[in-house]
């Protein structure tokens, strides 16, 4: 029989981890819920204290489903306090010994008094809170990012991070650290989410309401996430409320929705929301233009609750089309669908915690050109792509020690119809791929100084050679508090299913997703390193480096030939940089400054070149390549009335400036030039050689609740791009049209909340 | 009932700071410029592609200036003064601009033309001159000896079986370098009872075969090239025109196969690709180009 021996070392590393928790340990672990007592929801960032008596402290926050972890306890007296801000503490007084492990503790917080029932500031998130390219983002954080909502979004607030750069304000492509949007894993309670952005880049199938915590890699992620070479945005929902009905609407510029939740009967509640876009309607009043965009959402979720865990189900439809350069002809459509199932479950008296996750996801898209005379949509592209997951973990907590090993098998298929956009890749429907992996690691935290996390994920996609990932995340804090941490990443990251982009075109938003082709997946390494120190009166002070190096791309090639179909080849590419984040955070105030410096290369391997340059390799900076980036966010929230500024800066991005057109013939074909035009060509010297001009950008918005007897109404007012500077979004080489970004937006939002 | 919360009193002076400062940074950002000059320098003004055919009574080169378009709705001015001088006897030749539309679009192109004698063997200097700024574009050009009229054998004999047809051969003589073959074909296709007449040209220089110095033998499949759509019938086929292009050592060399009529054209290289074209972009070929009618039976 036939063993490659490169699966070797992961037999054994999956053995060591089946084996592992058998050893015995006297420490105690401590775990339980916090909750809110009137809702029944979970605290999210809650922090839990344990304090000797006598002896030292440990603590640790609640994660999405309120749910903590303190191992490696020692036998004694301890004093709990578990905390959120807003709510009064619970506290209490344990006596643990060894002989009963794990000690469950569930609180149930009460909402304090009245004027602090809107402060929602969680020690744990932050823009500044960077570990190891983690960044976990909060509900409240969303909010301090002026959006015409009503509420906040998530991808406006991840626009103002380091790294993230956004090809425009239409649509929806983030580029993370020189990644690109398809190597981007986004996850939706565990299920992936394909093209979560809308059409207008304010907003996502994440607005605040729907969220509880996010968990953003923006590299360094540990073998539990596999399948993607740049990023992680993992989005828990948060669950309905568990003890009575609320509901909420809400009429904006750009959106109008209808939120309701409650109770289903003891234990089980459901959330459900829906959202449209009424831009559409609104723009030639409130922009001044015609804005063809139509987007919209709708979100439902039903989750139980227990003292030993919890499952949830959410769905969620997605739904954008439009014209994204009004000169042009071209009309871009996708939507999305998603159906998640995630169960979190242990026994009171077994140490052991099981997660089980199953979804399956659904996205298509088209791109064609509106051809009036044909009465319809001409030179239409699409392709779809649907997969099914299921995901099981189990952990263990043993002394210093957190055991974690999971499986997970992806059934899949993609089908498309690129009317020869990608040459070689015209029309498809290829069969179901079904490929299966592992992953296991575990979480050393000796003492309070260090962390040490290595991981390995293990996949065997269908015809492709086993992939082995491993990967390490390590923090040091010298001083043993987490007020000062030095943390650092690496791993190795391979993916499956690619999405082609025709990256030539930054007005582009179509994506065909397609298995990678045999002994071509792409192929990414990372290397991060990072301090962080928390100063004191609430100051932040971060800073990280990072390195990335990415093979087997796909991209297209260089080609003179004016036409929207293009040849793929393989190439490697460079990403290194840094962020630099100042974050302050003294209530009522919040500001923060965030700068990130990025250096992005591909290296195109194409054999023309050879006969012109001598090399059949070259090198240029891809379209997504932004040398600096500056974001300057101040907010003051006093309750009832909250104001918020962002200022964004980014350099230019790259463009292939043309020398000019002409028409060309093969002279083997003995061409009559006074009857043929010739192939139409577009001249440049090399791609992406020059830069558009800087982009800047104000935003600004005031909020003001109201609380009448029936309803909260909450009215904000607000200005995208205030100083209306013309933000160049991209020039139409062929049509020598400019598309800039929006103008200035002023808009008023009111949202009405039945409690 | 409206109830604002006890400790807020009026507009937050933290707010209209913040706004404030954002009319600040308006007063200034808003006025940065944000044009830019989309076009890169070029070095290079004139695209020139043609052949000069020592065979033909009249010639015809296209000149274009670089376009800032794709597809321009009116042809650029064109101020150039375009000649061709045999460098061995010094004659000096002027060619006329005619701007004519051609492609689906209409789009309007120069061509230079001239009905002076083009020499079989000679060489000539083709020279574009610029009259307002005197940039100039300039190829030499050699062109192949004169070559005698191939021989044919099994032309299209309708009369046979379908599918029984065998590919028309074509031998030459007397032809160091060909460079192109070209086969035309008039021709009545029809689907069911809509038949329409067809003109259709084919590529054929794949299908050459060297075999000795200077001859060559060619096999045109022409059953494999009409009727080109698989659900037409071929009603009645009227001409069978074959081209041959004897062409000098300087004809551009082959970058991968030719594409068919449906075919995308091959990729291109940045800077235009291969050019003899000194100042400007394209190739101007020398050629010799014998056109003969093949006999159809039917």
């Amino acid at each position: 029989m036939k063993c490659p021996l490169r699966i070797v070392p992961a037999v054994l590393f999956f053995t060591l981890l089946l084996w592992a928790p058998s050893a015995g340990a006297q420490d105690v672990s401590l775990r339980g819920f916090v909750r809110d007592a009137a809702s029944g929801q979970a605290l999210t960032g809650a922090n839990v204290a344990l304090q000797g008596l006598p002896g030292p402290a440990r603590g640790a926050a609640t994660d999405a489903d309120g749910f903590y972890l303190i191992g490696g306890v020692a036998p004694g007296r301890y004093a709990l306090r578990v905390s959120y801000v807003g709510y009064l503490p619970y506290t209490d007084t344990l006596a643990l010994s060894g002989e009963r492990t794990p000690v469950q503790v569930n609180a149930e917080l009460e909402p304090a008094a009245q004027e602090l029932e809107k402060v929602t500031v969680a020690a744990e998130s932050g823009a500044a809170k960077l570990e190891a390219g983690r960044q976990r983002i909060r509900p409240a954080d969303l909010k301090r990012i002026p959006t015409p909502g009503p509420g906040g979004d998530l991808t406006m607030y991840l626009q103002t991070l380091p790294g993230v750069v956004s090809a425009g304000d239409r649509g929806g492509q983030l580029f993370v650290r020189g990644g690109t949007p398809s190597q981007n894993l986004v996850l939706l309670d565990g299920t992936l989410v394909y093209q979560p952005f809308h059409i207008v880049g304010f907003f996502s199938a994440f607005p605040q309401d729907l969220i509880s915590e996010v968990d953003f890699y923006a590299g360094g992620f540990p073998a539990e996430y596999a399948g993607r070479i740049s990023s992680v945005l993992d989005v828990s929902t948060r669950a309905g409320n568990y003890r009575r009905f609320e509901g909420s609407a809400s009429l904006g510029p750009f959106l109008t929705g209808v939120s309701v939740e409650g109770p289903v009967r003891e234990g089980l509640s459901f959330l459900a929301s829906v959202r449209t876009s009424v831009i559409e309607r609104t723009a030639p009043t409130v922009v001044g233009e015609d804005l063809p965009l139509k987007f919209g959402d709708q979100f439902i979720k039903v989750q139980s609750s227990s003292d030993t865990g919890g499952c949830s189900v959410a769905g969620l439809h997605t739904y954008d089309r439009g014209k994204i350069d009004l000169e042009s002809d071209d009309v871009f459509r996708w939507q999305n669908y998603v159906v998640a199932g995630r169960c979190l479950a242990f026994s009171p008296g077994s140490p052991l915690i099981a997660e089980l996750k199953a979804g399956v996801s659904y996205y298509e898209n088209e791109a064609g050109s509106i051809d009036e005379s044909l009465g319809g949509v001409d030179d239409l592209r699409t392709a779809s792509t649907w997969r099914l997951n299921t995901d099981g973990d189990l952990s263990y907590q043993m002394g210093d020690l957190n055991w974690s090993w999971g499986f997970r098998v992806r059934a899949g298929r993609v089908s498309y119809q690129l009317q020869e956009l990608f040459q070689g890749a015209g029309t498809a429907e290829e069969d179901l791929t079904i490929r299966g992996g592992m992953h296991g690691g575990v979480t050393w935290t000796p003492g309070d100084r260090l962390t040490l996390a290595p991981s390995l994920a293990f996949t065997k996609p269908e015809g492709l050679p086993v992939s082995l990932e491993p990967r390490l995340r390590a923090l040091w804090r010298p001083w043993g508090t987490g007020a000062h941490q030095l943390s650092a990443a690496a791993g190795l990251y391979r993916q499956t299913l690619v999405g082609l982009t025709d990256e030539r075109d930054a007005g582009s938003a179509f994506t065909a997703w397609q298995f990678a082709p045999d002994e071509r997946q792409p192929e990414a390494l990372h290397g991060l390193l990072g301090w962080r120190s928390a100063v004191g009166g609430g100051l932040d002070l971060s800073a990280e480096g990072y390195y990335k190096r990415l093979t087997d791309l796909l991209v297209p090639t260089w080609d003179t030939n004016a036409r929207f179909t293009t040849a793929l080849g393989p190439a490697t590419g460079t990403s290194y940089g840094f962020d630099a984040r100042v974050e302050l955070n003294r209530a009522p105030f919040y500001g923060y400054l965030g700068y990130g410096y990025s250096w992005t290369e591909y290296a195109l391997e194409q054999e023309v070149f050879s006969e012109i340059f001598g090399d059949a390799v070259q090198t240029y900076h891809p379209q997504h390549d932004r040398r600096h980036q500056l974001n300057a966010v101040g907010s003051v929230d006093l309750g009832a009335w909250q104001a918020s500024v962002r200022w964004e800066y980014g350099s230019g991005l790259p463009y292939t400036a043309p020398l000019g057109f002409d028409a060309a013939f093969d002279l083997r074909t003995l061409p009559d030039v006074r009857t043929e035009l010739g192939d139409l060509r577009f001249l440049f010297e090399q791609p992406f050689n020059e830069r558009l001009p800087a982009y800047h950008r104000l935003d600004v918005s005031a909020e003001r609740t109201f609380d009448f007897a029936a309803a909260d109404v909450t009215l904000e007012a607000g200005a995208i791009n205030l100083y209306n500077r013309a933000n160049l979004f991209y020039f139409d080489l062929f049509t020598l049209s400019r598309v800039d970004q929006l103008p200035l937006v002023p808009y008023l939002s009111l949202q009405i909340s039945i409690p | 009932m409206l109830s604002p919360r006890s400790h807020i009193r009026g507009w937050p002076a933290a707010g209209c700071a913040l706004l404030l400062a954002g009319a600040a940074l308006a007063a200034v950002g808003g006025c940065g410029d944000t044009s830019f000059e989309v076009f890169g320098e070029e070095e290079v003004s004139f695209s020139v592609y043609g052949y000069l055919d020592a065979a033909a009574s009249q010639q015809a080169v296209r000149v274009d200036p670089l376009q800032d378009r794709l597809v321009p709705t009116e042809a650029e001015s064109l101020n150039v003064r375009v000649t061709s001088e045999n460098l061995e006897t010094g004659a000096t030749v002027e060619w006329r601009d005619e701007v004519v539309s051609v492609g689906l679009a209409e789009t309007p192109v120069h061509n230079f033309t001239t009905a002076a004698a083009i020499e079989p063997g000679a060489t000539y200097r083709f020279t574009v001159e610029s009259q307002g700024d005197g940039v100039t574009a300039r190829a030499e050009v050699a062109l192949p000896p004169a070559f005698p009229e191939p021989a044919v054998v099994d032309e299209p004999d309708l009369r046979d079986a379908p599918g029984d047809e065998p590919p028309t051969r074509i031998f030459v003589r007397g032809v160091e370098q060909i460079g192109g073959v070209q086969a035309v074909y008039d021709y009545v296709s029809c689907i069911e009872d809509a038949c329409i007449q067809q003109q259709r040209v084919f590529p054929h220089l794949a299908d050459t075969t060297r075999t000795g110095p200077e001859s060559w033998t060619i096999e045109i499949d022409w059953d494999a090239d009409i009727p080109v759509n698989p659900v037409a019938t071929l009603a009645s086929f009227d001409g069978f025109r074959v081209r041959i292009a004897s062409v000098s050592e300087d004809w551009p060399e082959e970058a991968g196969p030719i594409p068919g009529p449906n075919d995308p054209p091959l990729p291109q290289p940045p800077g235009g690709g291969e050019s003899n074209v000194e100042g400007g972009l394209g190739f101007l070929g020398g050629a010799y180009v014998r056109a003969f009618d093949v006999p159809i039976s039917q």
